[in-house]
């Protein structure tokens, strides 16, 4: 990673903003820069919200994560790990992570379900920053997984469900569902890479 | 080459489905292994095309107003305070708490409400004793005024009494004397003609008086006897006995031993001591009728 100063303020170009720069920006907000927090919430807040209406089937507990995810970001509540992944990906693992807490403690897998049963009549994809070349590539790995191993992935993400809760979901094996998750993700992971 | 085992514990991790003992466990794991973390960031990555998946929605600029302001609130007051974890029984002081606040609340209002009621009730005693009071304080000045007005009215009736009784008196007196027989008695002494007495009979009474003057004075063991004749009875009927003073004078009233029909005379005759069944007619000294 090329080394940079850190200005007080920051005047990018949308543009060329890359994961790079997401890196840049995750160092000068960690470090009290708000016009890099600002930044940084431009570009995944949406997708973050996005992500957590449909996880948790309720748009205000979902702003409320949004707030509470770059908030923590500015204060330093939690850490980024770059070897562990991309900014963006990390912030909506944080951001997934609280919505699961949530849905634990309210205990309404339910609404999640009735929630799937709208969501294939309303498939508009979130852009998260990305070219639509990019947004098409990672539709087309999403749409060739095996149907079995998009609906658990699906139910892993976005359910906040345990390995047991979806086994039971789908009436399968616990091993099975195990080998579908990690099956799913990993035909996920080569294709990303191998489009990307 | 990283086991399959491995993998899918990987997989698991990145999607948030390990337990959390294992995921610590794979953590440490991960730490000591370049190789798994890389398979992890990637894995993290691959999600990214699980988010684009889902429906675009649009997030209203009041969460980035939210935030900003946020952020820009004095130190401290931007770090996020988090309460504890709620433990299953965490509730129960709270709930004691409001029970007692509850049942203390209960209480207190219930005290108000007695004591308010109370309260109205002694009032409403206090308006009725004044009331009372006032009614009392109006019959006994009634009582009083009544008593006054009786009384002057028996000082009058007393004194009419007193009036009316003293009219029966007189009238009586009146009537006693218009109903009395009056009678002078002569004298039969030859040296003393001048001896007289007088006897005023009330015939309804039953008795009378005798006013004697100028008799002689008698000697010691003699005494003068007073008589009533009576037509219906043969002998003379005694009405007692009596002496007189130096002068000759003595009064007195009389009542004789037996029923009188008619007082036709009287007459005193002069007999031993103590008097006499029947007269001593050749003794006899003044004698009268009507």
């Amino acid at each position: 990673m090329p080394e940079r100063d850190h200005p007080s303020t920051l005047m990018l170009e949308p543009s060329l903003l890359t994961t790079e720069d997401d890196l840049f920006l995750m160092g000068l907000a960690s470090q009290g820069n708000v016009s890099a927090l600002e930044e940084l919430y431009d570009r995944h807040a949406p997708l973050m919200y996005s992500v957590l209406t449909q996880k948790l089937g309720d748009p205000i507990e979902a702003q409320d994560i949004v707030h509470d995810v770059f908030l923590k970001l500015h204060a330093k509540s939690v850490l980024y790990n770059s070897a562990l992944g991309k900014p963006v990906a990390w912030l909506l693992t944080v951001a997934r992570n609280m919505a699961i807490d949530r849905l634990r403690k309210r205990a309404t897998h339910q609404r999640y379900l009735q929630k799937q049963l709208q969501m294939e009549e309303a498939t508009v994809p979130a852009h998260a920053g990305l070219h639509d070349d990019e947004l098409a590539l990672l539709k087309h790995c999403v749409e060739t997984l095996p149907i079995q191993q998009r609906e658990v992935l699906d139910l892993a993400y976005f359910s906040g469900l345990t390995q047991q809760e979806i086994a039971e979901q789908l009436v399968q094996p616990l091993g099975s569902v195990k080998a579908w998750v990690r099956r799913g993700l990993l035909r996920l992971k080569n294709c990303v890479e191998g489009k990307l | 080459m990283i086991k399959e085992s491995t993998q899918e514990e990987a997989c698991l991790y990145v999607l948030g489905l390990l337990p959390e003992p294992e995921a610590v466990a794979f953590e440490i794991e991960m730490m000591q292994s370049s190789e798994l973390r890389a398979l992890v960031a990637a894995a993290n990555n691959a999600t990214l095309a699980l988010a684009q998946s889902a429906p675009q929605q649009v997030l209203s600029g009041v969460v980035k107003k939210r935030l900003l302001a946020s952020l820009h609130k004095p130190s401290g007051a931007e770090r996020v305070v988090e309460f504890p974890k709620a433990t299953r029984l965490s509730f129960l002081p709270w709930a004691i708490a409001a029970c007692l606040l509850g049942v203390l609340a209960w209480q207190l209002s219930s005290h108000h409400s007695e004591r308010a009621s109370m309260l109205a009730e002694r009032e409403q005693r206090e308006a009725d004793l004044q009331v009372a009071r006032g009614a009392e304080s109006v019959i006994e000045q009634k009582f009083k005024t009544a008593r006054t007005e009786l009384e002057q009215q028996l000082e009058v009736a007393q004194a009419d009494r007193n009036s009316l009784m003293a009219r029966f008196v007189e009238l009586e007196k009146k009537d006693s004397l218009a109903q009395s027989q009056i009678a002078v008695l002569g004298s039969l002494l030859k040296d003393r003609p001048q001896a007289v007495a007088v006897s005023v009979w009330n015939q309804e009474s039953q008795s009378g008086q005798l006013v004697v003057e100028n008799l002689p004075i008698l000697d010691v063991g003699r005494d003068y006897q007073l008589w009533i004749i009576d037509p219906d009875i043969p002998t003379p009927i005694s009405a007692g006995v009596f002496k007189v003073d130096i002068g000759g004078k003595v009064r007195i009233s009389f009542r004789p031993d037996q029923a009188v029909q008619t007082a036709a005379k009287f007459a005193v005759t002069e007999e031993t001591e103590g008097g006499v069944a029947s007269p001593t007619m050749d003794q006899m000294v003044v004698i009268g009728g009507s």
